[in-house]
Order: C-alpha cells, then sequence, then structure tokens
C-alpha cells in the first residue's frame, strides 16, 4: 500500500511538471507579449521593446527561459509579475485562500444536501420525493451559474450580500461578514455541483438496492435503513467518489464568471487579469495553482477508494 | 438419512393419502389463491397466478418449473419482498397462525430471517462485496459467533476457512464455501421454521451441489426446519424433496409425494418433464425435449400447457381446470377431472 500511495504521488509530480511545461511552450509559442500592453510610444518602437523585452529576460533563447522558470519553482520562486514586477508567489498567496475558502463553502452547500436528498429519494425511488428531487436536479443542472449570479445581485437589494468592488472582507478580520459575502457565490457555484452529486449517489443507491446482497440482506430481517448503512452506502459511494472529486476540485480551483461577477478577488479574478495583461509569469502561476489543486484532490480521492472498497487494496496485493 | 436418498427411501407423510383438512389444518405455510402480477411496459404481466399449497413442518417440498414459471416469485412474495408496483393477491398466506400477506412490512420483517429465511440463487454475490466476511457473519449471527457450539457447528459443515480468514472478503472464497456460508447464515441465524432455497445449487458444479444439498438435509434433521426448494432440475429435487409442487406457466399443475411424481405423474406436463430427463432416457434413446416452448404460457386464459399439451381438448384452451386430489396428488388437468369424477 506504501508503494501504491508513492506512486500515485509521483505520478502527480509528473503530471505537474507536464502541465508546467505544456503551459510554458504554449505561452511562449503564442503571438502575445507582455510588451504589447505597453504604451503605444513603447510597443510600437522597435528599440524600446528590444529594452523592454531584454529586461524582462524574454530575449533570451526558450530553452534558458524555461530551465530558468523550472528552477525558479523548485526552490519556490514563481518569478515576478511582467506587468508591475510584484512576486507572483505573494499574488497566489492572496488569492489562493480566498479561493480555497470560497469552493469549500460552496463544496459544503453542496455536498450535504446532496448525501440528504440523494439518499432520501433513493429510499422513495418513484415516489413524489423522487421526482421532485429529479425535477430540482435538472433545473439545477441547466441553471448557468453567471446568469444566476447576475439573477441574485439584482433580486437580493442587501449590501450585507453583495460586496461590490473592493467590499471582499478577509475572514481573520471580520468572519461574519466574510461569511454573509461569500454565502450567494458559494450559493451559485455550488449548485451544479450539489446536483450532480445527488443524481449520482441516488442512481448508485438505487442501483445498490437492486443487488443480491441487499436482497440478501433484506431477507435476513434487515430494515432498509440498516441495510443503507451497511451495504448499500459503500457500494454507492464509489462512483459518487470519482463525481465529487472532480466537481470539488473544480469548485476550490476558483471560477472566472462568478468570482468576477460577485467581485471576489480569488484565483480565478487573478488569472483573468493575468491573461488580460499577458503576464506570462503570472499566468502561468495561476495555471500551477489551479493544476495543483486538482492533482491533490484526485490523490485524495484514489486514496479514498482504498478505505471505501477494500477490494482496490487485496487488487493492490495482487498487482 | 444423509447421502444416499433416492425418490424410495423417503420416511414419514410422503406416500400416505392422508385426509385433505387434517393436513391442511398441520401446515406450517398454508398458500391459498396466491398471485403475483408484475408491472410492464406493455401491461400487467402475471407470474404466478391462483397458486395454492402447504409445507408441512419437518418437510421439503419442492416446486419445479423451467425458467418463467414463477417458482422464484412464489418465494419473494412469502417473503413479501417482492418489487415496489408488484401487485399480490392471496386469499391467504398462513404461516405461524399469521397472514404474511396482510402483514405491514413492519411486522413482516419480524418474520423475515427470523422465522422464515431464505437461501438466495447467487452465493457469489448475496453478501457483501466489500466488507469482510467475519464482520457479515456477526451482523447476522451477533454474539451467537463467539459461541464454540455454533462455531463447532460452523466449522463441521465446512466453514473452518472462513472462520479461520474473518478478514478476507467474500470475493476470496470459492462459490460453495459462500453458498454453505449463506445457508448457515439463514439457517442458524434464528434456527427459522421455514428455509426458503431459491435454486441454491444452480450455480455450483456437480460435486458442490452435492454437499450443499447434503447440508440442507442435515440442517433439516438437526433444526427440524421445513424446507420449500424452488429448482428447475427434477434430479435434484428426486434426492431431497418429500414432495414436489410442479409449475408451469405461472399455475402449479401438479403436487404429489415425490416418488408419485415420478412413478406415476398425472398431469400431461409433468408426464413429458418426466420423460426428458435424462435419468429415465435409455442411454441408447435420444432425449424426449418437450415440443414447443414455454414463452407466453402465463398469458393464456386456459390450462397454460394446451399448446404443447399432447392430449389437449377444446376445453383446455378456454377454462383452467380446477384442481382435483388423486390419492396424495393434487392435479389440474381436464383430463383427470373427466376420469374419476369430483375433487376431494
Amino acid at each position: 500500500m506504501a508503494t501504491y500511495i508513492l506512486r500515485r504521488a509521483i505520478g502527480v509530480l509528473v503530471v505537474m511538471f507536464s502541465v508546467v511545461t505544456a503551459m510554458f511552450l504554449l505561452l511562449h509559442a503564442s503571438p502575445v507579449s507582455p510588451v504589447n500592453q505597453l504604451a503605444p510610444q513603447v510597443a510600437a518602437d522597435p528599440v524600446a521593446r528590444a529594452a523592454v523585452e531584454h529586461k524582462m529576460g524574454l530575449d533570451r533563447p526558450l530553452v534558458v527561459q524555461y530551465f530558468d522558470y523550472i528552477g525558479g519553482l523548485l526552490t519556490g520562486d514563481f518569478g515576478v509579475s511582467l506587468y508591475d514586477g510584484s512576486s507572483v508567489a505573494d499574488q497566489i498567496g492572496r488569492a489562493l485562500p480566498v479561493s480555497l475558502e470560497l469552493g469549500l463553502l460552496a463544496a459544503l452547500l453542496a455536498v450535504v444536501p446532496a448525501v440528504g436528498l440523494g439518499t432520501w429519494s433513493a429510499l422513495r425511488q418513484g415516489r413524489a420525493v423522487d421526482q421532485v428531487t429529479r425535477v430540482v436536479t435538472v433545473v439545477a443542472m441547466s441553471l448557468p451559474g453567471y446568469w444566476l449570479a447576475v439573477v441574485l445581485l439584482v433580486m437580493v437589494d442587501n449590501p450585507d450580500f453583495l460586496p461590490g468592488a473592493g467590499g471582499y472582507i478577509e475572514f481573520s478580520e471580520d468572519p461574519v461578514r466574510n461569511l454573509q459575502v461569500l454565502l450567494l457565490p458559494a450559493l451559485v457555484l455550488g449548485l451544479a455541483a450539489f446536483a450532480m452529486i445527488t443524481r449520482s449517489l441516488r442512481g448508485g443507491l438505487v442501483e445498490a438496492y437492486a443487488s443480491d446482497h441487499v436482497a440478501f440482506a433484506r431477507a435476513m430481517g434487515s430494515s432498509r435503513t440498516e441495510v443503507l448503512r451497511r451495504v448499500a452506502l459503500r457500494g454507492a459511494v464509489v462512483p459518487t467518489l470519482t463525481v465529487a472529486g472532480v466537481l470539488i476540485g473544480g469548485l476550490l480551483s476558483g471560477t472566472v464568471l462568478v468570482e468576477n461577477v460577485f467581485q471576489i478577488p480569488g484565483l480565478g479574478q487573478l488569472m483573468v487579469t493575468a491573461f488580460q495583461r499577458q503576464d506570462y509569469q503570472l499566468a502561468l502561476g495561476g495555471c500551477v495553482a489551479t493544476a495543483a489543486i486538482f492533482l491533490v484532490l484526485n490523490l485524495v480521492v484514489d486514496l479514498l477508494y482504498l478505505v471505501v472498497d477494500p477490494r482496490t487494496r487485496q487488487g493492490l496485493h495482487r498487482a | 438419512m444423509a447421502t444416499t436418498l433416492g425418490p424410495g427411501s423417503r420416511p414419514g407423510t410422503a406416500a400416505t393419502p392422508e385426509a385433505g383438512a387434517a393436513a391442511d389444518q398441520a401446515a406450517l405455510l398454508r398458500v391459498r389463491g396466491l398471485s403475483v402480477t408484475y408491472p410492464s411496459a406493455r401491461g400487467p404481466v402475471p407470474a404466478v397466478r391462483d397458486v395454492a399449497f402447504d409445507v408441512r413442518p419437518g418437510e421439503i417440498l419442492g416446486l419445479v418449473g423451467e425458467s418463467g414459471s414463477g417458482k422464484s416469485s412464489v418465494c419473494t412474495a412469502v417473503m413479501g419482498l417482492l418489487p415496489d408496483g408488484t401487485r399480490l393477491d392471496a386469499d391467504e398466506i398462513g404461516f405461524e397462525g399469521r397472514d404474511l400477506a396482510r402483514l405491514r412490512e413492519r411486522d413482516l420483517r419480524r418474520i423475515r430471517g427470523r422465522r422464515i429465511a431464505l437461501v438466495p440463487q447467487q452465493p457469489m454475490t448475496s453478501l457483501a462485496p466489500t466488507t469482510p466476511v467475519g464482520r457479515q457473519l456477526r451482523w447476522y449471527l451477533g454474539d451467537r459467533l463467539d459461541d464454540p457450539q455454533l462455531r463447532g457447528t460452523l466449522q463441521a459443515i465446512g466453514l473452518g476457512a472462513v472462520l479461520d480468514r474473518p478478514h478476507d472478503l467474500p470475493g476470496a472464497f470459492s462459490g460453495g464455501q459462500l453458498q454453505r456460508l449463506v445457508i448457515a447464515i439463514a439457517a442458524l441465524a434464528h434456527e427459522p421454521a421455514l428455509l426458503l432455497a431459491d435454486e441454491p445449487t444452480t450455480t455450483l458444479d456437480a460435486t458442490v451441489q452435492a454437499q450443499v444439498l447434503k447440508l440442507l438435509l442435515t440442517l433439516r434433521e438437526d433444526l427440524g426446519l421445513a424446507v420449500l426448494y424452488v429448482s428447475h432440475d427434477l434430479a435434484v429435487v428426486a434426492q431431497i424433496c418429500d414432495r414436489v409442487g410442479v409449475m408451469y406457466g405461472g399455475r402449479l399443475v401438479e403436487t404429489a409425494p415425490v416418488a408419485e411424481i415420478f412413478t406415476n405423474p398425472r398431469h400431461p406436463y409433468t408426464r413429458a418433464l418426466v420423460a426428458a430427463m435424462p435419468s429415465t432416457t435409455p442411454a441408447d434413446q435420444p432425449l424426449r425435449p418437450i415440443p414447443g416452448t414455454a414463452e407466453g404460457a402465463n398469458l393464456l386464459p386456459g390450462c397454460p400447457f394446451a399448446p404443447r399439451c399432447p392430449e389437449v381438448m377444446d376445453v383446455c384452451r378456454t377454462a383452467m381446470p380446477a384442481p382435483v386430489r388423486r390419492a396424495a396428488a393434487t392435479v389440474g388437468c381436464h383430463r383427470s377431472g373427466g376420469e374419476a369424477g369430483e375433487a376431494a
């Protein structure tokens, strides 16, 4: 098992490295350049351009730039923003906790009701609860987040819930206000995930209830809830875990549109700004952070499989 | 009685043509007018139609029939575990003084596993695949699992491996071991009065099948439990059953002591079935399959066997014959009704 975890961790590093390389090459292969963003006098003047590019180190061979960047990453140095010279690590360090908090809140608002509703509608399969859940989840999945965000902005006429530009307050400063500000965006963000997890769990449970071992447990006099606890939930959780892992990865890594509409200074906002300014270093740093969140979450899900389904453990021994 | 059991060697109740009323009173399970109808996209599909039979205490009643004849549905109906949306009609499913057809789920749950237990068809998948066998044994047996006497019994029926490796998942054991384990759980957890065995040996190979049958007989001897043994295999039924009910197209066409079924089958379907058995066919003769198929038999208004019956009459196609008693047998056939007059 230890070797399995080690293998998975190495896999994460390999993917991470590939992501960085691919993003680096893509950005440098594209015709954009941070110099384009400068004043026209500079951007249009070949001599001035060359001077700025030299200052930014962009005139060096690509290989040199690449190894310079990788070397920096290995020592935790994400470089400096090509736009204003500030530290990329600092900017990500400020944006990442905001996105993580928003994502966690959204995940919480998605998973908790999804588990309840998914289980309930599986137990009452085909009845009213199940039907209503079906409709609610389809609607929830079909509503575009950015649209819902705008609708909420118009409908909720309460400044407590709407920070406006710069109105975001950190948790350490004012927890209540912080949560108030994050509630609406978290709801919007978590809605689709809630719907998908509900559907996945319901489907898994319904399938589990049709299985032979549930039939045997029922024939031995177990009640539906006993069967749920002992037998059915375990089988249903595995596919749901996969879905939830991917969805929550998406929530945590910041979402461009929702952060933008609600003016939350998270990773999504940061990336948008970086790409607008054609700021290689900042954009790359943002990609690394996003990829890291996804990969770590994937690793966590893989490890959870081992806990939930011991068959995977036995498979490892044999392999 | 354990190993060498043929149709002739059955003691007790089997061949005595006892009077109807007295036998009915003594029945452990008394099923009357049982019908099961499944919903489908093309309307309701009857699976069991107006079935009546008794299981007496300590008796093994075989229920034989082709796939789709409704025999498994009878089991599920008795357990009260038909899927949602299924229609169950019954004049009576009498068991230990209660009518199971009219009990609420909560009361049924107290009977399931405790007074009536079910041995499922698929031993490989009937235990939760992701929970170690030891923990599952404890779910069902509770603290009795620590009882040395019970552990001795489990050892004796060949479950030593399971007791030795309680942390292994069900997938680590063989089909035979799992089926013995499932039977042990069903029979020993609460020592029920009635065991419903739904084709428990279908998925096992012949030698393992013999072990499982022997185990069922031993348990019947030791615990005095009655067994409703559902099977499509007449040879197995001949080995272990006291009486046999033959189902076709959702109807119980004949019920008789096992010896009668083989020596003096009364219903044309039973006759054809016995004649089709490889063991009743001389070695140099080809097998004699029953012509036609059973498909759609459960939808016919008259006798379900009419389309394939060599002795079919006009009335057979329109009206289901009422069951009549012939010695120890009960037969539902217009031919039988016509031959010897009135029902007992």
